[in-house]
């Protein structure tokens, strides 16, 4: 059976972070000026380029980067950092006990057991390179309006019919959740008595199976729609002007600074 | 100048997938630059009448034509014929606000400059400047209602198929809303709207068609609304006024409040 | 079951985008002569109702809670084809909108959740379904979702950036999303036979699965 309590903390959970990213996308700061196709690639250069270091300097220097990106869009890091520091938590607590199980020279002994100088590096470079590429990702929700960030997929070359269905899973998403929670919530005020573990089950599942048949009614209404404005296989727009003015080109230059950086560590 | 008949429809049925029956034995017309209200209870058939009206669905029997045609061309149709479905959340399926008003013209290929007078013209009628670029779930019922007439006025349509547009806008709303119907038929756009909620019907139709899965009754607005009887055996409410009128038996009955002030001025010289 | 940026090396990376973006350009001309407008809206639609199940909160024993991922249900009531597609919409805007998976893992994720997930649960279904429906969906469920756990498994234990080895991170990976798979088999099982049942006319189930 559902957990009523649990299921709507989740969803609004979900609901907030995404309007206070939403509301940053809004603001008028350095990323939010920067061409869309530009940033999208640049973030993914950097999380190539960290993915394929081990130089805890560089990853230092990313995190920096992206908390410079921050502060430079007029993003509150109070609100940033909470938003994604559970993976980096997460990902130090699985790697952790390589402080044990890397061989190398014991840095110190703890309960009979030798933490090795290399542990310490290899969980510290891990954990830094996790948080450093979710932070440039954050970058690209914080500062991206999804409508925007739809039609760059589009100027990149995945296939229109793709791309629509991202938007509609985007635009439907909350409309459904809200749905989802009424129907809980109406069925919440049905069921009187505890009816037994079984029986849960089966309604929880039938919630599930009801919910997912209205979405294809949806559909079916939502097809009818845009056919009625003379949808005929993909979502065609005007051309937008995106001009990369100068916060694009001070953006590369930027990045491209972080390239040289990690090209100089490699050497 | 002669009138155009714009749809012709005679002898519609539609069946349900499943089977059941949404309409039979309707016949419909419509003139260019008229105003018609299709009326009925829930679950009457209106919308499935106004699908098969706007080219959405094809009747099971029976034909529709469009502009005295044979066969029309699936562009021409949508270009002139704007159908707005019942529920906005249907209707405004794009990531924001302005890509719903743009879709249709961008589908159509209308000219950039074009669109942009027209969105301009569009946003400042139905108050939706704010809203522009704001995701559609975001929206309240009522403004989102707006929107979704917005997203097919964008088109510029010689026909407006409308499903019950005001079942949501706060009254504000809905009397801007009717004014500038009213506004864009005496341009020359003919309007044709669906209602189970009588009392705006005067406002906004001449002719009104009554359905109850088949079609009841067809003639002037004021003939069906003050046919108190036809309407309650339909499941329909008389509306307050109309059934005022009615009871004390005054030889008009008023149909909207300022013919209702007028009348009652008259005869009281107030 | 969203692996994040930094735990996959590059190579693992590029290789996965690679077979994702073959699989979904397979799934695309297979359906190319119906991928037109309804297709679309049914995918993307359907893709967001399964994004919004997936926030339901089943309660398990030890007082934590699952999540299921939908990828059978999914492939089941779209076909294997659109359902894949759809799992792909739903992940991408995961990724790009709410920061779920890493964006250079998310080949692998859309392998290990759009593609295993959906390809072998509607396999499952449709080898097993003439014995008993409902163990057919429920073992869709659970073994669409086990093999995709276990690809994430080989996928994160063969990069040299995680330093478990690949035993490790398969039987991690394989225990644990042995016993959360279970949830999902149940779930598959319960909402797929609601529909199959219901058979509400507007959901137009794909031939073979209409039956």
């Amino acid at each position: 059976m559902v957990e009523l309590a649990g299921t709507i903390k989740v969803i609004s959970k979900l609901l907030r972070d995404f309007l206070v990213a939403e509301e940053y996308a809004y603001r008028e700061g350095f990323l939010q000026g920067v061409d869309q196709k530009v940033k999208l690639m640049a973030i993914l250069l950097l999380i190539v380029l960290a993915v394929s270091t081990q130089n805890i300097f560089f990853l230092l220097l990313l995190f920096l980067f992206s908390l410079t990106m921050v502060l430079l869009s007029k993003v509150s890091l109070r609100m940033y950092l909470p938003r994604f520091g559970f993976i980096p938590i997460f990902a130090l607590i699985i790697v952790l006990p390589w402080i044990f199980l890397m061989p190398g020279q014991p840095a110190l002994t703890f309960i009979g057991l030798n933490v090795t100088k290399p542990g310490i590096m290899y969980v510290i470079t891990f954990t830094l390179r996790v948080t450093a590429c979710v932070s440039c990702v954050s970058l690209l929700l914080f500062t991206t309006r999804v409508s925007d960030l739809l039609h760059t997929l589009k100027s990149l070359k995945i296939p229109s019919p793709l791309v629509d269905m991202f938007g509609l899973v985007y635009r439907y998403l909350f409309t459904f959740l809200s749905e989802l929670e009424r129907m809980l919530l109406g069925r919440e005020c049905r069921v009187v008595s505890d009816q037994g573990l079984l029986k849960n089950w089966r309604d929880g599942g039938n919630v599930v199976g009801n919910f997912l048949s209205r979405t294809f009614y949806r559909s079916e209404n939502v097809y009818k729609a845009m056919r009625a404005r003379g949808y005929d296989g993909s979502f065609k727009t005007y051309p937008r002007n995106d001009k990369i003015g100068k916060k694009s080109i001070v953006f590369m230059a930027l990045v491209g600074i972080m390239v040289g950086i990690w090209l100089v560590t490699r050497l | 100048m002669a009138r155009d008949k714009v749809i012709e429809a005679k002898n519609l049925k539609y069946r349900y997938p499943d089977g059941t029956v949404g309409i039979e034995k309707v016949d419909f017309e419509l003139w260019s630059g008229e105003k018609v209200a299709i009326i009925g209870p829930n679950g009457s058939g209106k919308s499935t009448l106004l699908e098969i009206l706007g080219g959405l669905i094809e009747p099971t029997e029976g034909y529709v034509k469009f502009f005295g045609k044979e066969s029309i061309d699936k562009y021409e149709l949508r270009r002139r014929v704007g159908i707005m479905l019942q529920n906005p959340d249907d209707v405004l399926f794009n990531p924001t606000v302005r890509e719903d008003l743009e879709f249709g013209p961008a589908q159509l290929q209308m000219e950039k400059e074009e669109f942009n007078k027209i969105l301009e013209g569009i946003s400042q009628l139905l108050d939706l400047k704010l809203y522009l670029n704001k995701p559609p779930f975001r929206l309240s019922k009522g403004e989102k209602q707006k929107a979704a007439l917005g997203s097919v006025l964008a088109l510029k349509p010689e026909v407006l198929l409308l499903d019950e547009p005001f079942s949501a806008v706060d009254i504000g709303a809905k009397q801007s809303m009717i004014k500038y119907l009213n506004r864009l038929n005496e341009d020359g756009v003919t309007i044709v709207v669906t209602a189970h909620d009588l009392t705006t019907v005067p406002l906004l139709a001449d002719r009104v068609y009554l359905l109850n899965k088949r079609l009841i009754a067809e003639g002037s607005t004021r003939d069906t609304l003050t046919n108190a009887e036809l309407l309650k055996n339909n499941g329909l409410e008389v509306p307050p006024l109309v059934e005022l009128g009615l009871r004390l038996g005054i030889n008009l009955v008023p149909l909207t409040v300022d013919e209702a002030v007028r009348r009652l001025r008259e005869r009281f010289c107030l | 079951m969203h692996i994040p940026d930094g735990f996959l090396d590059l190579w693992i990376c590029a290789v996965m985008y690679l077979i994702s973006a073959m699989v979904i350009g397979y799934s695309a001309k297979k359906l190319k002569d119906k991928l037109d407008a309804p297709q679309v809206s049914l995918i993307g639609i359907v893709g967001a109702g399964i994004f919004a199940a997936q926030m339901l909160n089943w309660p398990i024993p030890g007082g934590t809670s699952a999540h299921f991922v939908g990828g059978a249900i999914a492939g089941i009531l779209l076909g294997p084809y659109a359902g894949c597609l759809s799992m792909v919409s739903v992940l991408t805007i995961q990724c790009l909108v709410f920061g779920d998976g890493g964006i250079t893992a998310l080949g692998a994720n859309i392998f290990n959740m759009a593609i295993v997930d959906v390809f072998v649960g509607y396999g499952i279904f449709k080898a097993l379904r003439r014995y008993n429906q409902d163990v057919s969906l429920f073992l869709a469920g659970w073994i669409g979702i086990w093999l995709g756990a276990l690809a994430a498994g080989v996928e994160i234990g063969v990069s040299s950036i995680f330093a478990y080895g690949l035993m490790t991170t398969v039987l991690v990976m394989g225990i644990w999303h042995g016993a959360l798979g279970f949830i999902e088999g149940i779930i598959t099982m319960l909402a797929v036979r609601y529909v199959l049942i219901k058979q509400p006319d507007f959901v137009p189930l794909p031939k073979e699965v209409r039956g």
